[in-house]
């Protein structure tokens, strides 16, 4: 597969697997929601997702479609091994949805699993194989950005959705669900940050070189992404919340929204240049 | 509905992000070194990586420019238990003289395939002198 194929098919992988993640944290701490359509949705997506990345992934590494090629493929390397575990789990999530999502122990249960399934995606990673002294801290920064990108990408479409159903609740309830993501996504871009500078470091960017070669291109784009996506969520923190009139929360809902879709605009490019980003040799 | 618009365009725009970058891993190391000349025909050629390879997907061939035919033996394998290393045995070639070409395609164990050939020569003569 040549053009872009692999990396597009990776970066929505990418996409899936932690905005299911993100939408399983929504649930359980911002609106503390039952068992929800949605999120089973969700749960199909991101096992379709993964599939066919195995699938196309194998197809590359064996230049071949022929069944029994790509089964060896899966069955006999690290990498078929962690991404067909992961479908294997996102499959069984989707098949259990409705009695786990029904039970308050069992959205604890998908929760654990969705962040497992992000940790089997990263296993095999440039820096989930790397060797050398920077190896350790370079997964670890890995493990912690991903996390904290499943739990804003997450949070943003879940919030998205949220704001677009039409409920009888009480006034204020929209205003402290925006409120509590606020916090939650601040706390998340400040790791994201963190983890990402932390990341690049151990994978051999260095700031004198962003123009150097492909990967730190590709960390630099990210970064102007990543830049222009808070750009909009602070106008959504510093102005739409701060202007609040609760006399009119419908209002507030709909500009919250426009600004919300604004960022996963934005957020599914960082997740596509991820996807080139895994796909491309670090220099370190 | 509506605001699902914005969405859509971003996502067309973003897939037209193609052919960026092209993945690559390297050889680092190899015994012989390419375009070296050896004084007898070894027993093994040893690749050596810069990521660790996924060994039932990496292959080597050693080929005879001189005289045809392929005298590498059997499965690639790790040398040393090294995860970024391969080697293969090899038979002798059919004269003492001969130009060797050693072909190799791995996959590393973060999915990037690398692949690449050089030559060695076999002489005695001229590593004598």
């Amino acid at each position: 597969m040549n053009g872009g194929v692999l990396e597009v098919l990776r970066g929505i992988d990418f996409f899936w697997s932690h905005v299911l993640f993100g939408g399983f944290v929504f649930a359980q701490f911002v609106t503390s929601a039952r068992s929800s359509r949605r999120l089973r949705t969700l749960c199909l997506a991101a096992t379709g997702a993964s599939l066919v990345w195995l699938l196309a992934c194998a197809h590359d590494m064996v230049e071949s479609w022929a069944p029994a090629d790509l089964w060896k493929c899966i069955g006999q390397t690290t990498f078929g091994q962690f991404c067909g575990g992961q479908g294997i789990l996102l499959l069984a999530m989707s098949l259990f949805y409705p009695i786990l999502g029904a039970r308050k122990g069992g959205r604890w249960v998908l929760l654990a699993g969705s962040q497992v399934s992000l940790v089997l995606g990263n296993l095999t990673s440039h820096a989930a194989t790397a060797t050398g002294n920077l190896a350790a801290l370079g997964f670890v920064a890995e493990s912690l950005h991903s996390i904290a990108v499943g739990v804003w990408s997450g949070g943003l479409l879940a919030l998205f959705g949220h704001l677009a159903e039409r409920r009888t609740e009480p006034v204020g309830h929209t205003t402290e669900v925006v409120k509590k993501f606020s916090r939650l996504a601040m706390a998340s871009v400040a790791v994201i940050l963190a983890s990402g500078v932390t990341l690049g470091y151990a994978e051999g960017v260095r700031f004198e070189h962003l123009l150097a070669n492909d990967y730190a291109n590709l960390v630099l784009g990210k970064f102007g992404l990543y830049t222009l996506a808070l750009a909009v969520a602070g106008v959504n923190q510093f102005v739409h919340l701060r202007s609040f009139d609760p006399t009119n929360e419908e209002q507030v809902a709909a500009r919250v929204r426009r600004e919300v879709g604004l960022e996963i605009v934005v957020v599914i490019l960082l997740f596509v240049v991820a996807g080139f980003l895994t796909r491309t040799s670090p220099p370190g | 509905m509506r605001n699902a618009r914005p969405l859509l365009v971003g996502t067309l725009a973003l897939v037209s992000f193609a052919g960026v970058a092209e993945a690559h891993a390297h050889l680092k190391t190899s015994s012989p070194e390419m375009d070296s000349t050896v004084q007898e025909s070894p027993k093994e050629v040893t690749l050596t990586f810069s990521e660790p390879l996924e060994l039932s997907m990496s292959k080597i061939e050693v080929e005879d420019v001189t005289n045809g035919g392929i005298i590498s033996e059997g499965e690639a394998h790790a040398a040393a238990g090294k995860e970024n290393s391969l080697q293969i045995n090899l038979h002798a070639p059919k004269t003492p003289k001969a130009k060797l070409r050693v072909i190799w395609k791995v996959v590393a164990k973060d999915t990037h395939k690398m692949s690449g050939k050089f030559t060695f020569d076999v002489s005695p003569k001229a590593a004598a002198k």
